[in-house]
């Protein structure tokens, strides 16, 4: 058989294993390099889907030749169909071919495609490659449509909670997944407004997670972008939800201490505590800058006076955050049989100690 | 007992010395069928073993009628490759061969009202696209077609406390977008936004004992790095704060010395996209028998200077 019309037949054989079973859930290449029966290298099971190797190929290069020569507009008429299941065995091979992410952009907005089963597609094809750019830019396109009110679906909430769920299993497959974060937290901006119920309710679950996940920078970054948030939105988080930010940042400085303690010579850990340090810092001027527009005293000179002793007070307030944290790593984490920690730890001392400098100047 | 760092270990096998002509040949043996190549066969010295005529008629194939560049032929326009194909013609002293009015319109409807740029029409954002869009219009010297103001605000909106840049506002430090962003700002001569010191300390932070350098903390070294990393520190005026001759060692440890080429760890296959940054990597380390390259635009020093672009580095 000549490799085309084997692709073709290959093409049509994966068409019908997602007509028969349209909830595939998981999909993987098996390792058989050459065909050894005379049967479909395509096995189905439980929602499974696995590919033998041999095949994987062939019907990469048919589905992407017949899509290219279609697009130079140098072959034959396809329909919308014809293009739905070209891109899709396309980008299970090939997830970061972004004209065939482009082709199923144009077939949803064409009304071709629903938008549904094309982030169906997406979620599935994260599952194998779970840190592909441009899957994660077509989402992003996708997710976008959510973003205007005048296009936004009714279930756009729905859709957006789904996609945080699917930024976390593409977490949980691939260490410092920077592209599967940025996304989590571009939707959260995005389609769910950083909600003070959202953005709480991802500190939340996210706690445990990095708690297991010492070394992924990208997991506490995540957090940091969820307590800048919130900082932001401290008085209403204060009225709303009677929560102080200052009591999450400092719950926030002891779990990381106790994780820096269980788990030695994590650089992940330390540059958190410094996120964690200097947002501390910050809390304290930003204190400052509410009280200043509430000024107690009516008497204008009383007022200056009253400004210059709080200015004094934060400045102390600092420097007194700074000796303890110096104190802290000193006695616990200086002392420390790990030389790689220590190192950690010496850097970490020298990056708050310029930080805080950093200010007073 | 210790933690174990996350980094390699250099084998006392491996290579010690620059095999320059070994890179040329595979390059070159990769031929002009896709794109990218040619900047460095240029800082080897060796641009032309490459067809000149057959390689700017693909890049005329790929311009679309808006204006945007695709990767290949039938490819979907986008700005990454749209500065790569200026780049190229830029080498080549053949910008006039496609339209570059076009180009210039593409890039600069792409903009949007808070400065940031779309990487096509479907509308993501990234602060790598920001850092094509003014490389482009800078090698084209076009740059008064956008507003580099609010370009110029946008990027700032994604630094981060600890000095460095994510690819939006909110997004985790990453020194592939450290260093488009550092670069976007020295174009447009706005390097005083930056916290040299404290970026610098991070960027260093970057170098593992075995001298590689990574992207993130915790990650493992990788040659591309020596170039993102390395290109961000000397825009900055630091590239003095790291062990030059550990990094060194580290990149040419990466070389494949039967094939030629560069890898990204000591040991793995080699690829365009890491010899080229190996090769540019060494450039900036001072290596003599490559041309000096521009920390920016990652093309012959000699190019820049000779387009008459002018920039400013702290």
């Amino acid at each position: 058989m000549s490799s085309d019309s084997r692709g073709c037949r290959l093409l049509s054989d994966l068409n019908s294993v997602f007509r028969k079973d349209p909830e595939i859930d998981e999909y993987d290449f098996l390792p058989v390099l050459e065909p050894k029966h005379n049967r479909s290298p395509l096995i189905l099971q439980d929602h499974k889907l696995g590919l033998e190797m041999w095949s994987v190929k062939i019907l990469h290069h048919y589905a992407y030749n017949t899509l290219m020569t279609w697009r130079i507009k140098e072959a034959k008429f396809l329909g919308p169909l014809d293009l739905i299941c070209l891109t899709r065995a396309i980008v299970l091979v090939n997830p970061d071919c972004s004209t065939a992410w482009n082709i199923r952009k144009e077939l949803i907005e064409s009304g071709d495609l629903s938008v549904a089963d094309d982030l169906k597609l997406g979620a599935l094809v994260l599952g194998k490659h779970p840190k592909s750019p441009e899957t994660f830019s077509h989402r992003n396109v996708q997710n976008g449509y959510n973003i205007d009110p005048s296009s936004k679906q009714p279930d756009f909430q729905e859709h957006a909670f789904k996609e945080l769920r699917n930024c976390q299993k593409a977490s949980d497959k691939y260490p410092s997944n920077y592209n599967a974060w940025s996304h989590r937290i571009w939707v959260v901006q995005h389609c769910l407004n950083c909600s003070l119920q959202v953005l709480f309710g991802e500190l939340h679950t996210t706690e445990n997670w990095v708690s297991k996940h010492i070394s992924d920078h990208s997991g506490f970054h995540y957090r940091q972008f969820l307590l800048t948030s919130l900082q932001k939105q401290s008085i209403d988080l204060k009225e709303q939800f009677s929560v102080c930010y200052r009591n999450l940042i400092q719950k926030e400085l002891a779990t990381t201490i106790a994780l820096i303690k269980c788990y030695e010579g994590h650089e992940a850990l330390w540059y958190h505590r410094r996120y964690i340090f200097q947002n501390l810092c910050q809390s304290y001027s930003a204190g400052t800058l509410v009280e200043l527009f509430h000024p107690q005293h009516e008497y204008e000179d009383d007022f200056a006076l009253n400004i210059s002793q709080k200015k004094t007070k934060l400045e102390n307030e600092r420097q007194v955050l700074l000796l303890k944290e110096i104190d802290t790593v000193t006695k616990s984490d200086l002392t420390s049989k790990d030389k790689f920690h220590k190192s950690l730890a010496q850097k970490y001392i020298d990056w708050i100690q310029k930080f805080s400098r950093s200010l007073e100047s | 007992m210790g933690t174990p760092v996350k980094d390699v270990v250099i084998p006392d096998s491996a290579l010690r010395s620059l095999i320059l002509q070994k890179h040329c040949d595979y390059i070159a043996s990769y031929g002009t069928k896709k794109d990218d190549y040619e900047y460095f066969m240029d800082m080897m010295g060796q641009l032309d073993r490459m067809n000149k005529d057959e390689v700017i008629q693909f890049i005329q194939q790929c311009q679309h009628e808006c204006g945007g560049i695709g990767a290949s032929v039938g490819h979907d326009p986008h700005l990454l490759y749209t500065l790569s194909a200026v780049q190229i013609l830029t080498l080549y002293d053949a910008t006039d061969t496609i339209n570059v009015d076009k180009v210039v319109d593409y890039v600069k409807n792409l903009q949007q009202d808070d400065g940031s740029f779309y990487g096509d029409k479907w509308g993501e954002v990234d602060t790598r696209f920001s850092f094509c869009a003014v490389a482009c219009l800078a090698l084209l010297k076009r740059l008064d077609a956008i507003d580099i103001e609010h370009a110029v605000e946008f990027v700032l909106t994604c630094m981060n406390f600890d000095g460095g840049f994510g690819c939006r506002p909110g997004s985790e430090s990453h020194s592939g977008q450290i260093y488009c962003c550092v670069g976007m700002l020295a174009i447009v001569g706005q390097l005083h936004h930056i916290n040299a010191d404290l970026l610098g300390w991070w960027l260093c932070e970057r170098q593992l004992p075995s001298g590689g350098l990574n992207g993130r903390p915790e990650k493992l070294p990788d040659v591309c790095y020596s170039w993102w990393v390395l290109a961000s520190l000397k825009i900055i005026g630091k590239i003095h704060w790291i062990d030059k001759a550990k990094l060194t060692k580290f990149i040419l440890a990466c070389q494949d010395d039967e094939t030629g080429g560069f890898a990204d760890r000591p040991g793995d296959m080699v690829d365009p996209f890491h010899t080229l940054f190996g090769i540019a990597g060494l450039s900036l380390l001072g290596e003599d028998k490559i041309k000096p390259v521009n920390p920016v635009f990652c093309m012959p020093e000699e190019v820049i200077r000779g387009n008459g672009i002018q920039l400013e580095l702290l």
